[in-house]
């Protein structure tokens, strides 16, 4: 046994980046809510991307060590302090046997990763260890850690990153106010002409009924024309659905594959990490932009960042 | 054969598109000719994912490797060869123990008031079809089953259930279908089964799989609780 989960935090889950190739049978990605963060942590760590970590989520744990590490926390800033004594995010520090690393509240963004140079052992399940709490799959038991839970971890071999030394700006800055890059949906057409307007000059606010399947938006109704009942459709991550009441939801890294409510703008691929960092409280607001201009963006920030 | 009649292509995001048939086209909404076509996408490389709905599917690529309209002509040479023939569909047929009972089956009384049916009517009305799979999704492994006999059908509940017991079995519009993890679910509930309905050990652990058929078996509480698999 390597680490002691000494308190849990509100929600601390094992996430790696998820598994691929099993949405037909309605299996999500799932992993880090916010798979930036996540890869910036196991890159500086040296380690491979895909390495599980620990997702906290609005305040953390505290965790005793009952071994060697090398740590880093990354994400949204949960004030980190080994031993009560505070230490930097997005750095990497040495602990030895019995240090505490203990996080507290955030008040801005959602969801910390904290990465060690070991790696954490948890349940696979189709290629990947992450917690999948709807149906308790991976992590451990899939379930959210508890006090009194021992983690248990493997020596592993380091990555080497070509572009280690290279001077790339760590993080997009964390706020209570995101502006959310998005492109029309599948069914953009079936928001009323008023509306389509509303959309891109209000703000809208996170609901406290928000997770990781998804954000519940509250603001100024969307409205629909009438249009017949869907049948049942494809969703992604970062699809926003439209319920008849008007009030949209952000599909999160564990929605639902298939859904019966109008696909009405889709977040663009450059911005998907930031689903994870949305909290309770928060405003966000939408700007379109065109499929083409998203994949460049994209593109860009991949050029941006070593990983 | 009948000609395909292919709507569109679209761009659902920067990686994943859509494809859709025109209203037309006697296929629109055939579920098992969409789940049929994934099937077929499947087996090539270039996807990542490819998930049928009943009248759509999406596929998604990796856009660094292959461009939007590559993937475009990959999907149309893929649908010009396919054949899709109804009647030549080989099913295997599964059957599922279900204990039909107020213990679990939360929602019989109210069912038994709403659509004017005995519990015995219920059971025998439930379990008398051998259900197509229609689609799979919405959580792991949930197999949407049709159609479920008029007298059965109600809307979801307007209030889904937070945490449902694995196994249970659910009804709505003229879809069943089982929850084989449980947790959070919006359906009726008329029983459940004591039959896992997954298995970490396989190389696909679900045991509902589209081309099946499901039967549901009334069983008792005591061959409930003996019930080994």
């Amino acid at each position: 046994m390597s680490i002691e989960i000494i308190s849990s935090g509100l929600q601390t889950t094992i996430q790696d980046l998820g598994r691929e190739g099993w949405r037909h049978m309605g299996v999500p990605e799932s992993g880090g809510a916010d798979k930036h963060s996540l890869k910036l942590a196991n890159f500086l760590l040296n380690k491979a991307l895909n390495s599980p970590a620990l997702e906290c989520t609005l305040t953390g744990p505290s965790l005793k060590f009952l071994r060697s590490y090398s740590l880093v926390v990354t994400g949204a800033d949960m004030n980190p302090k080994i031993n009560n004594k505070e230490i930097k995010m997005n750095k990497v520090i040495d602990v030895k046997p019995n240090d505490i690393l203990s996080l507290d509240n955030c008040s801005k963004g959602c969801r910390a990763y904290i990465a060690l140079s070991e790696n954490i052992l948890a349940e696979d399940f189709l290629g990947s260890v992450s917690t999948y709490l709807p149906a308790k799959l991976g992590g451990i038991n899939g379930l959210a850690l508890t006090k009194g839970t021992l983690i248990e971890t493997k020596s592993c071999e380091p990555e080497v990153f070509s572009l280690a030394n290279k001077d790339f700006k760590l993080n997009d800055p964390f706020q209570n106010e995101w502006k959310l890059r998005v492109i029309e949906g599948p069914e953009y057409d079936f928001v009323k002409n008023a509306s389509k307007e509303n959309i891109f000059s209000s703000i809208f606010s996170v609901s406290n009924d928000s997770n990781r399947m998804g954000n519940r938006l509250v603001g100024e109704g969307i409205e629909l024309t009438n249009h017949d009942q869907m049948v049942s459709c494809p969703m992604s991550i970062g699809t926003i659905q439209c319920p008849e009441n008007g009030s949209p939801i952000i599909l999160g890294c564990d929605s639902q594959t298939l859904g019966g409510y109008p696909r009405v703008l889709q977040v663009a691929a450059v911005d998907l990490h930031l689903i994870g960092q949305l909290r309770p409280n928060d405003n966000i607001f939408f700007e379109r932009i065109s499929i083409n201009h998203a994949r460049e963006e994209f593109k860009k920030q991949n050029s941006l960042f070593p990983f | 054969m009948k000609s395909i009649n292919l709507s569109s292509i679209s761009e659902f995001s920067e990686n994943i598109l859509l494809i859709k048939l025109n209203q037309e086209s006697p296929y629109s909404n055939n579920s098992s000719f969409f789940l049929a076509l994934s099937a077929l996408l499947r087996e090539e490389s270039h996807w990542i994912e490819v998930v049928a709905a009943e009248e759509s599917i999406a596929v998604k690529y990796d856009d660094i490797k292959i461009s939007t309209s590559k993937a475009k002509d990959l999907i149309l040479s893929t649908i010009k060869g396919f054949s899709y023939k109804e009647e030549s569909k080989t099913e295997i047929l599964l059957h599922v123990p279900v204990h039909y009972s107020d213990e679990f089956g939360l929602d019989i009384e109210k069912i038994t008031k709403t659509q004017s049916v005995t519990k015995e009517e219920l059971i025998n009305l439930h379990s008398n079809i051998k259900y197509e799979v229609k689609m799979i999704g919405f959580n792991p492994g949930f197999a949407y089953l049709g159609d479920l006999h008029e007298k059965l059908r109600i809307p979801r509940l307007s209030k889904p259930r937070i945490n449902l017991l694995p196994g249970s079995v659910g009804i709505a519009g003229n879809r069943t279908g089982i929850y084989p993890f449980g947790g959070p679910g919006g359906w009726s509930i008329i029983g459940r089964t004591p039959m896992k309905l997954f298995d970490n050990n396989n190389k696909n652990p679900f045991v509902i799989n589209p081309g099946m058929r499901v039967k549901f078996d009334p069983i008792n509480k005591k061959e409930f609780e003996s019930f080994n698999y």
